[in-house]
């Protein structure tokens, strides 16, 4: 199971260390080309996660690795944290969550918006301006598509769902009826 | 003679009290999968009649409920996920 808490104060730390937007741009790419290259590579990923290597060896390999890409001091440095606290496994999951973690350091709430039709420009200004109002500062939306949601709208805040969807409004009715 | 006689009541109550929970137990544990199985059948069919129903209009009003329902946020417990 993965450990949200854990990976978000991972990525909470690494954007404390990021200056400005470049900084932030050059640390998220260098680490998605990192994680790209343990995907592709299927020996160096074997290697990381057998438990047959000594972590101080797995350290070497992952030293190595940084020394030939030259990665940023800064990148080199969380990676390698990463490395002696064994959560290397993490790096795709703090990924994920690094831009919601980027704009929340910049006073700028992220929301993850899903619906099963796409919103049209007027909509989309519309919810983003509902959300400020109610945030009391800039939102970041990112939207995704989902059949399964049936209609109107769910949105996610960090771990916190707002459910204003058909789908979860069935669902309601299901726990009411299991209530009896 | 008595004395068999009394243990016996006794051992039959147990069994009958036993034998009562047995029943009670299974009858709620029924009605538990019987009301699962009807909420499930029933979102089930709602879910194919509203997707059914769902035209690009409904959906656009769909969307500006949700809107204005979210602008209430306030009043509203969200979920954890």
């Amino acid at each position: 199971m993965k450990n949200q808490a854990l990976i978000d104060r991972y990525a909470e730390g690494l954007v404390l260390a990021l200056a400005d937007d470049a900084d932030y741009a050059r640390v998220e790419g260098e680490l998605k080309g990192l994680c790209r290259l343990f995907d592709e590579n299927k020996d160096l990923r074997r290697a990381l996660s057998s438990p047959l290597l000594a972590t101080g060896r797995k350290a070497e390999i992952v030293r190595d690795v940084l020394d030939r890409l030259a990665l940023s001091d800064k990148t080199r440095r969380f990676v390698l944290l990463l490395m002696e606290h064994g959560r290397l496994g993490l790096l795709t999951d703090i990924l994920d969550v690094l831009p919601a973690a980027w704009s929340a350091k910049q006073g700028i709430v992220s929301y993850e918006v899903t619906s099963a039709v796409p919103l049209d420009e007027v909509r989309k200004r519309r919810l983003a301006a509902e959300l400020e109002r109610l945030e009391g500062s800039p939102v970041r939306l990112t939207f995704g598509l989902d059949a399964s949601v049936l209609g109107g709208l769910r949105v996610r805040k960090g771990n916190l769902v707002y459910d204003a969807s058909i789908k979860g409004s069935l669902e309601r009715l299901r726990e009411h009826i299991m209530e009896g | 003679m008595r004395r068999v006689r009394e243990t016996a009541e006794l051992e039959a109550e147990r069994l009958r009290r036993l034998t009562r929970q047995e029943i009670e137990l299974n009858l709620r544990g029924g009605l538990r999968e019987l009301r699962a199985f009807a909420a499930d059948l029933a979102i089930r069919s709602a879910e194919e009649r509203i997707r059914e129903a769902l035209t690009g209009d409904r959906h656009a009003r769909l969307i500006d409920l949700s809107i204005e329902r979210l602008g209430r946020l306030r009043d509203e417990k969200p979920s954890a996920h």
